[in-house]
């Protein structure tokens, strides 16, 4: 449990003269699940982005699963399984075509009927991803992350957009890999879901992490003994 | 290599499904040719019956809507749709996705040829090549040179609007202008000067030479070179300027 699978050092990310990450350091410990917040351009889908290797850091050292990610990144990437904001999946690509054609990139993975019950995606399977509802593309989504029975899940807003019980069906998904140990790291708006489904939060501001501990310690850590979730939000991530 | 065959597969199963490239690549052609050949059928080009003119001058359409709309046109949409960069985030690399790619277009390309031959045989009961290999050759070489041309299509357009307005404003020109419907020598002054800036016009002369026995002859040394020359420009272009996801 003590394990670092993810150590970032000092990692900069710039596009032109905005810089999206301005020194990050974090680590991330086998098992855990992370939440990454901060508001809207703040820097945490290119801190994402640049663990799942998708973009590279202008500067800084990304280590996963004990390897550096700019020398070893085919490796990790057998061992990862992503979800980003958007579906971004072909046009005419049918549910089960999309598993088989994920699966087939990977040289491990998981039996696709089991993962294909656990997401109820079974009445879906020959319907097109396109034509799927808010909700059931985000499981597809899900579904393709853990092809290959990953050790790093990492989930970019999984639930944003989606209506209240699509959002708790997605999160019980969640939680019953999280229950296998696989370790999570995500994005998300919503401040209930940080408190209730993270054991830290790490709040990006700016490009810079600006504070990183477990739920309830950062809301111990108000002046106001009552503050909430958003609260510990409205103080470190927004400006005031 | 088992990933690039699965990966190619898919793209084949995709562009299958798209009507809009169906309709270029399999329908426009072939109903053109149809039409042409009932009405024009016994005229003859500058020395060449029908056939030897318009079998190679409809499979030169083929190649520039595979390599404008089923080709650049598609990336640039998948793009836009982050298709490649959720692929950028599996093992699955840009070589591989690349190379699905140019299979699927020699793939729409050699079908759409098959198509129209099958329809002169059959159809019209028209005699086909006795240059087979000179002419897979010639068709071989303008299906690169175009692919190249549709990568910089991509390369240049972020939008998929984009990419289409390139794609339809570049076909009047290679439809009209190169020879492949309208005879060049039918074409006022004017248009038939403007017919040597339009790539679709040494395609259709080189795929010509093929079809007629040619190829390899000096006639055909200025068209072979200017494809040469495009396919060199647009590679470098490309391979500067071509991205796999937006930013």
């Amino acid at each position: 449990m003590n394990q670092n699978v993810i150590e970032l050092n000092g990692i900069v990310k710039s596009y032109g003269n905005v810089k999206a990450v301005d020194g990050i350091s974090l680590q991330v410990k086998k098992g855990e699940v992370l939440g990454i917040i901060g508001a809207n351009g703040a820097g945490k889908s290119t801190t994402l982005e640049i663990m799942m290797g998708l973009r590279k850091p202008d500067a800084g050292s990304v280590k996963v699963l004990g390897k550096d990610l700019s020398v070893s990144g085919d490796e990790i990437k057998q061992q990862i399984g992503i979800q980003l904001q958007q579906t971004a999946l072909y046009d005419r690509i049918k549910v089960k075509e999309a598993l088989k054609l994920f699966s087939s990139y990977y040289e491990k993975n998981r039996d696709l009927s089991e993962i294909i019950a656990t997401l109820g995606l079974k009445p879906y399977l020959n319907k097109y991803v396109k034509n799927l509802s808010g909700g059931w593309q985000q499981r597809t989504s899900l579904a393709l992350a853990l092809v290959n029975d990953p050790e790093i899940i990492f989930l970019d807003e999984p639930t944003t957009g989606l209506d209240p019980q699509a959002r708790l069906e997605l999160w019980a998904c969640i939680n019953q890999y999280r229950g296998e140990g696989k370790t999570i790291i995500l994005s998300t708006h919503y401040m209930d879901e940080a408190q209730r489904y993270c054991d830290r939060i790490a709040i990006i501001k700016k490009g810079k992490l600006v504070a990183c501990d477990a739920p309830n310690r950062l809301v111990e850590s108000l002046v106001n003994t009552q503050g909430t979730m958003e609260d510990v939000y409205l103080q470190h991530a927004v400006e005031m | 290599m088992q990933t690039i065959l699965s990966h190619t597969k898919m793209e084949l199963t995709l562009f299958f499904r798209e009507t809009l490239a169906l309709l270029f690549t399999f329908i426009v052609p072939a109903v053109s040719f149809v039409v042409f050949g009932l009405m024009f059928k016994s005229n003859s080009y500058d020395g060449l019956d029908y056939f030897q003119a318009y079998i190679p001058s409809m499979i030169g359409i083929i190649i520039f809507t595979t390599a404008f709309f089923s080709m650049g046109l598609q990336v640039v949409i998948d793009r836009e749709k982050g298709v490649y960069k959720r692929l950028s985030g599996t093992p699955l690399n840009q070589r591989a996705i690349f190379t699905a790619t140019i299979i699927k277009g020699f793939f729409a390309i050699y079908v759409g040829a098959i198509e129209i031959l099958l329809i002169a045989k059959f159809g019209f009961g028209s005699e086909l090549t006795v240059h087979p290999f000179e002419f897979f050759v010639a068709l071989t070489f303008c299906s690169i040179t175009f692919f190249s041309i549709g990568f910089i299509v991509s390369s240049l357009a972020k939008r998929m609007q984009t990419a289409l307005g390139i794609a339809l404003i570049a076909m009047y020109p290679m439809m009209f202008l190169s020879g492949a419907t309208l005879p060049l020598e039918a074409l006022p002054e004017v248009l038939q000067k403007m017919s040597v800036f339009v790539p679709l016009t040494y395609v259709v002369n080189v795929l010509r030479d093929g079809w007629n026995g040619t190829l390899f002859t000096s006639g055909a040394l200025v068209d072979l070179g200017v494809l040469l020359g495009i396919l060199i420009v647009s590679t470098l272009i490309g391979t500067k300027f071509f991205r796999w996801n937006d930013r």
